[in-house]
């Protein structure tokens, strides 16, 4: 899962980007207003995670101006204002979560899942696909009941594909999900990936779409061989 | 007690008395003329019966020696006419002899069977006229004109009394309105009340009511926006430990070092803000005894403070530095200069100079120190001193200009900062010297490092 940090405090970034890395979370760190709407609008992030007080203004404006635009992306506020008509406002602005600082990575994490979760309209937190369960908490994969182990930029792409719902997402969608900005991809890296996916869960559970891109396969999915 | 119900008491007790007091001097007056015109008309019927006798022949009434005729008598009014030897001649009522036989010329007193009356004698010629009025009568008569003229007077009360409840309440009413409007407001409504319509009595009143209504208003935010910033420079730092260490506990080798490090960074920045802010708190909190400490050389605080900076490379000063003396204890200039440096090496571009250039003038000292940097526009600038203000770059608390200001403002002091293309920053400080009529400032403040 992508995820947008807008921060201007670069140790609080790392700190958030290392924890949410350690889910499986790719994180791009953006300082200001600015940035936050430029690389909004170049990558498609899953939710973005927007700090207040930032250099070139409050985080609420820009939140509120995707929303009158009709941006609708899962958005969690971090602050420092704790006082609840702070909160109210954040809520009010558009915001679908708010934390105050100094927050638990672990809660974070539990929020923006949750945040995730409720975009995709699912009840539980287990996101299903046939005889495929993928708990994006705990990082696990079943099929058929039995698990699977995968590696973890696997479990990240069948996570993509998962979300995606059937919808094609193409080779460079898919590679915005796996990596961060200033990662260094192997050329076939998204094909070793896949290789390994078909391998540990079936061969038609990806299905290729020539020139397209690529989606989940049938919901019935193969035994594997 | 409303200031209505004192009103109308008083000019209501005042009116009432002075109204009282004239009806009563009227009253006076009035039985006194009273009396006296009825006299007069005693005296004058006295002279007519005297000059109808005069016309009738002497022997028409000196002759006879019968009885004196009696004439009908008149309710209250009597008359008899007698000679000087005392014979009657003629006259009402023969049985009021006590009454009518008054020898003496002139007004009188007299009773009959106990009612009183009063008795005028003419004395003319050769006969005696005595003329009587019933006392009754000329009471009846009084107490009928008292009435006529109580009741338009106790109608003129009644009506100004009312008028004066009116009166006095339709000229309070602005206040009654500013009541209603004062006891239906929130009572964290802070602003202003309409002026509009307000008497000018009390217009000053509420003009100076808003006006500190605007300087609570502004006070409360500068207090909201203070916390606001504290929370966020306090908490900041908090998460990034926070993160940090709960990354740090899931990762091991280099990324769990580098972690702990990042934490070990944040605690490090939470001191510092930390104490910057106690520094500042204490500075504007903390009571100031003043006495005679020794004045500080300026060199020596500015060596220490490069040190403890570690910016003595890129500083450059001139000589008379070390001559200067000012009227502060040294770990307070300390503390102004390394405040002044850290910020100099923060926005200055690195490795760059700063100039720090110190002379006396007008019994101030004035230090001044510049750094290389981009140019900071007029409005951004005065917003530096404000706390927690970081201008562009993150590192620090934004309190260091700020401390250096209450600082000096306590020494009798100030400092100011300017902008321009030959000094891209400027932080002027000026410090009493020793002698100079500014007064001591020696604070409780221990070492702040």
């Amino acid at each position: 899962m992508r995820v947008l940090l807008v921060e201007d405090d670069a140790p609080v970034a790392a700190g958030i980007e290392a924890g949410l890395a350690l889910s499986d979370f790719v994180v791009d760190i953006v300082t200001t207003l600015d940035g936050a709407h430029g690389a909004l609008a170049a990558i498609e992030y899953d939710a973005v995670v927007l700090d207040r007080r930032l250099p070139d203004g409050d985080g609420l404006t820009l939140l509120q101006h995707w929303r009158r635009v009709g941006i609708d992306i899962p958005v969690l506020i971090l602050t420092a204002k704790d006082a609840v008509a702070n909160r109210v406002e954040g809520l009010q602005g558009g915001a679908d979560d708010y934390l105050v600082k100094p927050f638990d990575l672990d809660e974070l994490t539990a929020r923006l899942h949750a945040l995730l979760r409720r975009a995709a309209g699912q009840i539980d937190h287990s996101l299903r696909h046939g005889r495929l369960a993928f708990d994006p908490v705990a990082r696990s994969v079943t099929l058929d009941g039995e698990s699977v182990v995968l590696l973890r930029r696997e479990l990240m792409l069948l996570e993509a594909l998962i979300r995606a719902r059937g919808r094609i997402l193409s080779a460079d969608q898919l590679k915005d999900r796996l990596y961060g900005i200033d990662e260094e991809i192997e050329s076939n890296a998204l094909n070793v990936h896949i290789y390994q996916l078909r391998r540990k869960l079936g061969r038609d559970v990806i299905e290729t779409v020539r020139g397209v891109g690529y989606r989940l396969g049938p919901t019935h999915g193969d035994t594997p061989s | 007690m409303s200031l209505r119900l004192r009103l109308v008491a008083t000019l209501g007790v005042t009116l009432i008395l002075l109204w009282g007091l004239t009806a009563a001097w009227s009253m006076r007056d009035l039985s006194t003329q009273l009396e006296r015109s009825l006299d007069q008309r005693l005296a004058q019927s006295a002279r007519m019966v005297a000059g109808l006798l005069d016309r009738v022949p002497t022997e028409a009434w000196n002759d006879g020696m019968g009885e004196a005729p009696a004439i009908p008598a008149l309710e209250g009014v009597a008359c008899r006419v007698s000679s000087l030897r005392g014979r009657i001649v003629a006259g009402t009522h023969p049985e009021m002899n006590d009454v009518l036989s008054v020898e003496q010329e002139g007004y009188s007193y007299r009773d009959h069977n106990v009612q009183r009356w009063r008795v005028y004698t003419l004395v003319d010629d050769d006969k005696r006229i005595t003329v009587a009025d019933r006392l009754r009568e000329r009471e009846s008569l009084l107490a009928q004109v008292r009435r006529a003229a109580f009741y338009p007077f106790l109608l003129a009360s009644i009506g100004s009394l009312i008028a004066l409840w009116w009166g006095v309440t339709r000229g309070l009413s602005p206040l009654s309105r500013l009541q209603r409007r004062l006891m239906s407001r929130d009572h964290d409504d802070l602003s202003a009340l309409p002026i509009r319509g307000l008497p000018s009595e009390i217009r000053p009143l509420i003009e100076g009511f808003n006006d500190l209504l605007v300087r609570t208003r502004r006070m409360l935010e500068r207090e909201q926006r203070f916390t606001d910033d504290a929370a966020h420079e306090l908490r900041t730092p908090l998460t990034a430990i926070r993160t940090h260490l709960q990354v740090a506990r899931r990762v091991d080798g280099d990324p769990r070092r580098k972690a702990m490090q990042q934490a070990e960074a944040g605690v490090e920045r939470l001191t510092k803000t930390l104490e910057q802010l106690l520094l500042l708190v204490r500075m504007e909190s903390e009571e100031i005894v003043s006495g005679n400490g020794d004045p500080t050389f300026v060199g020596e605080a500015l060596e220490t403070a490069m040190a403890e900076t570690g910016c003595r490379d890129r500083c450059h000063w001139n000589e008379s530095v070390d001559r200067l003396r000012v009227e502060l204890p040294s770990a307070l200039l300390i503390i102004a200069l390394r405040n002044l440096l850290e910020n100099a090496m923060r926005h200055g571009a690195p490795s760059t100079l700063i100039k720090i250039e110190a002379q006396h003038m007008n019994g101030m000292a004035v230090i001044d120190i510049v750094n290389q940097g981009e140019i900071i526009p007029s409005d951004k600038l005065a917003r530096l001193t404000e706390r927690f203000h970081r201008g562009t770059h993150p590192q620090g608390s934004g309190l260091g200009l700020s401390i250096v200001q209450t600082l000096a403002e306590r020494a009798g002091g100030s400092i100011t900062l300017d902008s321009n293309e030959y000094t891209p920053f400027l932080v002027r400080l000026c410090l009493p010297t020793p002698g100079s009529s500014n007064g001591f400032f020696q604070a409780s403040f221990g070492n702040s490092s």
